[in-house]
């Protein structure tokens, strides 16, 4: 009884009527869509099959994306609206999605279970809307409001990020298993059952590349967070002066983070060239003795690696920073003035301790760019001279789309046991001390 | 109920209408450098003229770039309408998991069999009796090319092969110091080159033995072991500071005279015929750098993904066959510099090292290439191999053969 009351005390409260123009607009695109998606999906049951254009990836993964925001929009319209409105949208989502699923060839589990998820995930979103955080009344029995226990509190909450779950269980945890799982096998290029043990990691450990890469990338590592943190944290320091035409000075600090690694690689490629380059340039001005070949110098190659990052990433670094000095207190500084604590000591002994949430936020940010690199390695470098700039993250690519699948795969997995071995401890020291305290 | 009815009509007739255009086809491949681009733009015309379309899907840099981004393409279900990759091992596991278009029926029809040279091209398209992919054209690896006039400036006899080669480095370098004695470009020329090398020093029976019998003895063996010897001394021959970053810029340099060698595959002497260059007057291109004058067959074939549309399937069909045509085989291999893969064509245009090319195919002085023999698991181990011992003077002869035996040993059998 107090669901309906509740509810429909929900759609008597009136919304403020603002532009009504633009909502009827708005209703008519959304049911038009919706309407338009469930009868494509209707046209998929009835005829079985769904023509393809030879462009229909596009469309596919147009649909995919396309259908959970109809469906999301249907239901904020559905506050002014109707009930029926969402719930119309939300069946349209379903249909959209099993056609969109169809066609991208997915196995009829996945497809049903997504199209699962996605249901799951409309009718929280539904009920969030409509109904509030009173959904089916769980937390009333015998018509006495008791205490929630842990499955029924903040059930609509839980209903939501069901979906949410089911992608971090599917993608994250179920393919990190069947990495490892196939990484004990002799799968070339498509993966087989055929398990080998341990011969994967034997050759792993034995081949020189890799060797070369793990170096490669400690080095490139320790260099590019060393200096992105000092630069970047100098960087952001001098713009919280006050200065003029700060948010020019940021923009072009963090505009290389705009471009591509790939474009980053090609652009520093051309400028460290040393016969069209940087060096040219200035033996032209008349320093004919100044050499900078680093690209072709098996011991400098990883520093060119270094540069072309820290030009590309120190922008981000700087950007994270200064949104973390920003979050400090006027008054801490002017404390800090008072006592006649010199600025630099006010940096470097208050502001950065109480900026540790972003500088871990920043660090994290920052590792994972590290232990991915790939696009620059393969845009500036191509991993040579040799194998003097390969990294990790291109053997592993290398070997799994080369019919190499296992290899690949056991790479991946020594990196992604390196990884938590670096970060479980430290997830235990950060979070695990806060709980007992 | 009506409304409904009537936008249910028009979406479902919006994509029905959709599929009488299903003609559409997405073709993946390397060739992207100017010669090779116009080359492809010959198979688009002649497959335009077929009532269907072709799609451009060319992939910038080297089949290294190229390869994993089209498996990946088609074991991720999202299959192009044809793709190029090299003869051999490359796509036999995708064959083997049902993944390519069998076209045995067409080859039967067109006598493939009869019209193909040399057969071993259309033998390492066939797998268990079928056919799956359509060679285009025959490449050979094996060339050096010399620019005359460098010597004949500093007044050193031109060399005649590889090792005469090397005994003048040294006095080039007195006579020419500014000029860079062998152009060698990054990444798999390197490969070229060490590979040319192997086959000159080992001779195509070792070599052959080696990659397709895996005599690890022999790999270990003292007449390999004068293989890596080459190497070393090809290394030391290279300043690492004069490395380009592609093939072309390596042709580039012995086209204008700052260098004055260069090892690379038959494709490069149409860069050579583009500068005006006249083969034995103002550069020489020696077949099997001048030690044998043998050359492998690798090429470039065309693989057919499966995919679900019929449509998409007889394009697919109408494409293989326009491959293969006499005309499109012309039009095409002039364009690239590269050999057609019919004897029965006119190519009387092509330029001399070409037809130098062609005469040795002709008298059968043919072996399989790499990728013919080996799988690209233990091609790219061997390509690792090479690139850190060419680049790194600490690694020794020894260290180099004992990892090579060990490739050899660990290749999974044919």
């Amino acid at each position: 009884m107090t669901a309906t009351t509740a509810s429909s005390s929900a759609d008597h409260i009136s919304q403020p009527r603002r532009d009504p123009g633009l909502a009827a607009i708005l209703r008519l695109v959304a049911l038009g869509v919706g309407l338009l998606a469930a009868a494509s999906g209707l046209a998929f049951v009835l005829l079985g099959d769904v023509p393809k254009p030879p462009t229909w990836q596009n469309q596919v993964a147009t649909a995919i994306w396309a259908m959970p925001v109809l469906s999301i929009l249907g239901a904020i319209l559905s506050q002014s609206y109707q009930r029926t409105g969402a719930f119309l949208l939300g069946v349209a989502g379903v249909i959209g999605l099993i056609l969109a699923l169809g066609p991208a060839g997915f196995p009829p589990y996945l497809a049903s279970a997504l199209v699962l998820a996605f249901a799951a995930g409309a009718a929280a979103l539904y009920s969030i809307v409509v109904a509030g955080d009173n959904i089916l009344q769980w937390n009333v029995r015998n018509g006495e409001t008791i205490r929630p226990d842990w499955l029924t509190r903040f059930a609509a909450a839980k209903i939501a990020s069901g979906p949410m779950f089911l992608v971090v269980i599917g993608a994250f945890i179920g393919c990190t298993i069947w990495t490892i799982t196939f990484s004990f096998t002799r799968s070339a290029a498509l993966p087989t059952y055929n398990f080998i043990g341990w011969a994967q990691y034997e050759r792993l450990f034995k081949t020189v590349r890799w060797t070369i890469s793990v170096k490669n990338l400690a080095v490139y590592g320790v260099c590019s967070l060393f200096f992105s943190f000092v630069v970047g944290f100098l960087l952001a320091v001098f713009m919280d002066q006050k200065i003029r035409f700060e948010s020019v000075f940021r923009t072009i600090f963090l505009y290389p983070f705009a471009l591509s690694f790939i474009v980053t690689g090609h652009v520093w490629a051309w400028i460290m060239n040393p016969t069209f380059g940087l060096q040219r340039a200035v033996r032209d001005l008349g320093w004919t003795s100044f050499t900078f070949d680093w690209l072709g110098n098996r011991d400098m190659v990883v520093y060119t690696l270094v540069i072309a990052g820290l030009w590309q990433g120190t922008g981000l670094i700087m950007a994270l920073m200064l949104a973390g000095l920003r979050g400090i207190d006027e008054e801490i500084w002017r404390a800090a003035r008072i006592d006649g604590i010199p600025k630099w000591r006010t940096y470097i002994s208050i502001v950065l301790p109480m900026m540790r949430p972003v500088l871990i936020t920043t660090l994290v940010i920052a590792a994972s760019g590290v232990v991915r690199i790939y696009d620059l390695v393969v845009a500036l470098t191509q991993g040579g001279p040799g194998l003097f700039s390969e990294m990790p993250a291109k053997y592993v690519y290398d070997n799994m789309f080369q019919n190499a699948l296992g290899q690949g795969l056991a790479a991946s997995s020594v990196m992604l046991v390196t990884t938590g071995i670096i970060l479980i401890p430290w997830a235990i020291v950060e979070f695990g001390g806060k709980r007992r305290a | 109920m009506k409304k409904f009815t009537v936008v249910a009509g028009l979406a479902a007739a919006l994509m029905l209408s959709t599929s009488a255009f299903a003609t559409d086809l997405e073709v993946t491949h390397w060739w992207t450098s100017g010669g090779e681009s116009a080359a492809v733009k010959e198979f688009a015309k002649a497959f335009d003229a077929t009532g269907n379309h072709w799609v451009d899907g060319a992939i910038a840099g080297s089949g290294d770039t190229a390869r994993p981004i089209i498996i990946s393409r088609i074991l991720g279900g999202n299959p192009m309408g044809a793709t190029q990759l090299n003869p051999g091992k490359d796509a036999d596991d995708l064959v083997k998991a049902n993944l390519m278009l069998d076209l045995t029926d067409l080859a039967k029809k067109e006598g493939w069999d009869k019209i193909i040279n040399p057969p071993s091209q259309l033998a390492s398209c066939t797998y268990d009796g079928h056919v799956y992919c359509v060679p285009v054209n025959l490449h050979s690896g094996q060339w050096m090319y010399i620019n005359r006039h460098v010597y004949e400036d500093a007044g050193l006899p031109v060399p005649k092969d590889w090792f005469e080669f090397v005994k003048s480095v040294p006095d080039l370098k007195a006579k020419a110091p500014t000029v860079v004695p062998l152009a060698v470009a990054n990444g798999w020329p390197v490969q070229t080159l060490l590979g040319d090398i192997e086959v000159a020093v080992a001779g195509t029976d070792n070599y052959v033995k080696v990659y397709k019998g895996r005599d690890v003895a022999l790999a270990s063996g003292p007449e390999y072991r004068k293989v890596f010897e080459a190497f070393d001394a090809a290394r030391n021959v290279v300043d690492p500071a004069t490395m380009v970053p592609q093939w072309n810029d390596a042709s580039a340099l012995v086209i204008q005279g700052k260098a004055a060698a260069n090892v690379m595959g038959d494709w490069a002497s149409g860069e050579f015929s583009v500068a005006n260059m006249v083969a034995g007057k103002d550069f020489d291109c020696l077949p099997g750098l001048g030690v044998n004058p043998v050359l492998d067959t690798g090429g470039d074939v065309f693989y057919f993904p499966k995919n679900t549309n019929p449509d998409v399937e007889k394009a697919q069909l109408v494409l293989a066959s326009t491959l293969l045509n006499k005309d499109t085989q012309v039009a095409f291999n002039l364009k690239k510099g590269s050999l057609p893969i019919r004897l029965d064509v006119d190519i009387s245009k092509a330029n001399d090292c070409m037809q130098k090319g062609l005469a040795i195919l002709k008298s059968g002085a043919a072996f399989p290439s790499g990728s013919q023999m080996l799988d690209r698991d233990s091609l790219n181990q061997i390509r690792d191999l090479e690139n850190n011992f060419f680049a790194d003077h600490n690694v020794t002869i020894d260290e180099a053969q004992a990892q090579f035996a060990d490739i050899i040993k660990n290749a999974p059998p044919l």
